[in-house]
């Protein structure tokens, strides 16, 4: 049994080795890089990715993939743009309503894999599909505006982190503490590790798989609030390509798509991770054509270095 | 008739789905106040040939139990290089679809190939195939589609043949063809048995990993003249004009009885399915939501469907 935090944790080490190589000799040989609102703007973009990829990780450790994550997010800047003008009330309202959303999301998913056996791919790929027609009716292009007093509190600094970057961080220290010191996190890794033993050992798997879609989509709804933010507007497609970039941070920090091995922190260094790719790349002027290529080949080589590594653990 | 009633009983033939078509072509008829004459119906078949060629792909690879997220990006690239290549001189045709098949050949078998010896999951592989695939084709053009498609090409979406449309022939032909194939060869018997259980496969002595390939080949390929179809339908290049065949094709497939399981499903059903999502798509763009409603209704369809095979699949053991 994998059950010790320092076991799990040490899944991410590979990927916190890779970020700091990463670090070192982008910085040793650009000055562009260096610069202190260079990173600033990585911490920034990467805050987002890093909330959503919190939220997939812990669906990944049950085994499952929540691929309605792209569009909760779309759904959530839709709801910030359209509800957050004026007064601080409205800002509150309109973040319970892209939580909420979410959190329906996660809802529908949970049960259509619990009650109706339909594969978690499946049911989210629907649920995305569905509600990105919802978003699209909304809001069929982008548009809206965000409040201008809650944004500028969310890029506020305080040193040289940004309010978002913090909020990331607080969530994770919340998420990683819940998933490795409480009875709720202990039941998930027992749940990715074997359903039927976790049922057997007396655990109420279906209804912790259920809490588990609805935790994920309710973050995947702050992310989309925290992206609202950046972008200042709402937009029915901005979410898209989260879904996939959350799948590969998850699995860059050393989560297992088989679910029950892998820690959060994982996850945070592999949102660092593409979002560093993408943030070289662009120093270096490549194309952006090319960071597709580079996503789709590092997800892929990821993977597969983690599935030949654990087959001879075994 | 008990004999009738047997076979009825123990065919895997999806009466259930052609009955629900009928319905939906009532509907349509209905709501358009029968304004719609039948050819306006066979120029719907028509349009939907391309969709109904990659479905047969998506249903192959579905069969195996794996799936194929990067036959809507294949379409687009496919759209993208035959019409560079072919740029308006039917000379080129037989270079531009041997370059198009050709790379749709080298996707399957990438796909296949690390989905069986890496074991991985098919819907992470071909998924991020489609990525790589998506980045390949905004490098080659560089963001700018250039090219056109001579008439002589684009007889086989716009040509009719007496009262039938060229588009609807071909798919029939190419339905038929597989339809043998995968019901009286040993191939297809294969193909339905790696998709029950791949370990039994490989227990009884045949090479379980080389009919997954295969089947990720044949999706690719069926991508592919699904792509040259869409292309000679649209004409010009075009950027990412596949997109949305990915997840219309799985819904025409689960439409059809196709379980994501493997080993359950039959072309026959796909046929239907095919047409309900097309017929269902030209009636929410009469009633002008077409874009959103796409999605909604695939979502919708997707998971409603696969949930009542489920249920049908428990109540079955």
């Amino acid at each position: 049994m994998t059950g010790s935090v320092k076991k799990q944790v040490k899944q991410a080490v590979p990927s916190m080795v890779v970020l700091i190589a990463m670090i070192l000799i982008a910085s040793l040989v650009s000055p562009t890089f260096r610069n202190a609102y260079n990173i600033r703007n990585i911490a920034a973009q990467a805050a987002v990715l890093a909330v959503v990829a919190v939220a997939q990780c812990k669906v990944l450790l049950i085994g499952g993939i929540d691929m309605s994550v792209s569009s909760i997010i779309s759904f959530g800047t839709i709801m910030v743009a359209m509800f957050s003008q004026d007064t601080a009330g409205q800002v509150i309202f309109s973040i319970l309503l892209a939580v909420g959303a979410g959190a329906l999301t996660g809802l529908v998913n949970g049960i259509g894999v619990v009650k109706f056996g339909i594969p978690a791919m499946i049911i989210t790929i629907s649920t995305q599909a569905f509600l990105k027609g919802i978003c699209l009716i909304l809001m069929p292009s982008g548009g809206g505006s965000v409040n201008t007093g809650f944004s500028s509190f969310m890029r506020s600094r305080i040193g040289v982190l940004n309010v978002s970057i913090i909020l990331a961080i607080l969530i994770y220290v919340i998420v990683f503490a819940v998933l490795h010191y409480t009875r709720f996190g202990r039941n998930i890794y027992a749940i990715g590790n074997g359903e039927v033993y976790a049922e057997q050992s007396g655990i109420k798997t279906k209804k912790n798989i259920v809490l588990i879609y609805v935790l994920s989509g309710a973050i995947a709804g702050i992310a989309g609030v925290f992206l609202s933010v950046r972008i200042s507007t709402g937009n029915p497609l901005v979410g898209d390509s989260y879904a996939m970039d959350s799948v590969a941070a998850a699995v860059v920090g050393g989560i297992s798509m088989n679910g029950g091995v892998g820690s959060v922190i994982g996850a945070f260094f592999g949102a660092f991770i593409l979002t560093l790719i993408n943030n070289i790349m662009n120093n270096m002027g490549i194309s952006p054509y090319y960071q597709y290529i580079a996503k789709g080949i590092i997800l892929v080589a990821s993977l597969m270095i983690f599935q030949i590594k654990r087959k001879e653990m075994k | 008739m008990q004999s009738i009633k047997e076979k009825i009983r123990y065919t895997n033939f999806p009466f259930g789905v052609y009955v629900l078509f009928l319905v939906m072509i009532l509907a349509f008829l209905f709501s358009t106040n029968g304004t719609v004459s039948p050819s306006h119906l066979l120029n719907i078949a028509r349009s939907a040939a391309p969709l109904g060629i990659v479905a047969m792909g998506q249903t192959i690879a579905l069969l195996v139990g794996g799936l194929d997220l990067s036959v809507g990006t294949t379409m687009s690239m496919v759209n993208l290089v035959c019409a560079s290549i072919i740029s308006g001189d039917p000379g080129n045709i037989p270079l531009g679809v041997a370059a198009s098949l050709g790379l749709c050949v080298l996707i399957g078998l990438v796909n296949g190939v690390i989905i069986t010896k890496f074991k991985m999951q098919p819907f992470l592989v071909t998924m991020a195939m489609s990525i790589v695939i998506e980045g390949g084709y905004y490098i080659y053009t560089q963001g700018i589609p250039s090219g056109n498609l001579p008439e002589s090409f684009r007889f086989i979406a716009e040509g009719w043949w007496g009262i039938l449309p060229v588009a609807v022939v071909i798919w029939v032909c190419l339905w038929a063809l597989l339809s043998v194939v995968l019901r009286k060869t040993v191939y297809g018997r294969k193909l339905y048995f790696t998709g029950a259980s791949a370990k039994v496969a490989k227990m009884s002595g045949y090479h379980a990993d080389g009919i997954v390939i295969s089947a990720y080949v044949l999706a690719s390929v069926l991508a592919g003249v699904a792509g040259l179809m869409l292309s000679a339908y649209v004409g010009v290049a075009s950027m990412g004009v596949g997109t949305e065949y990915t997840l219309n094709s799985i819904a025409a497939a689960v439409i059809g009885g196709t379980a994501f399981v493997g080993g359950i499903g039959t072309l026959e059903g796909t046929f239907p399915g095919v047409m309900i999502i097309v017929v269902l798509q030209s009636l929410m763009t009469i009633l002008g939501i077409s874009n959103a409603g796409q999605y909604l209704s695939q979502g919708l369809i997707i998971a409603v469907m696969v949930a009542l095979n489920q249920y049908q699949m428990k109540k079955r053991r």
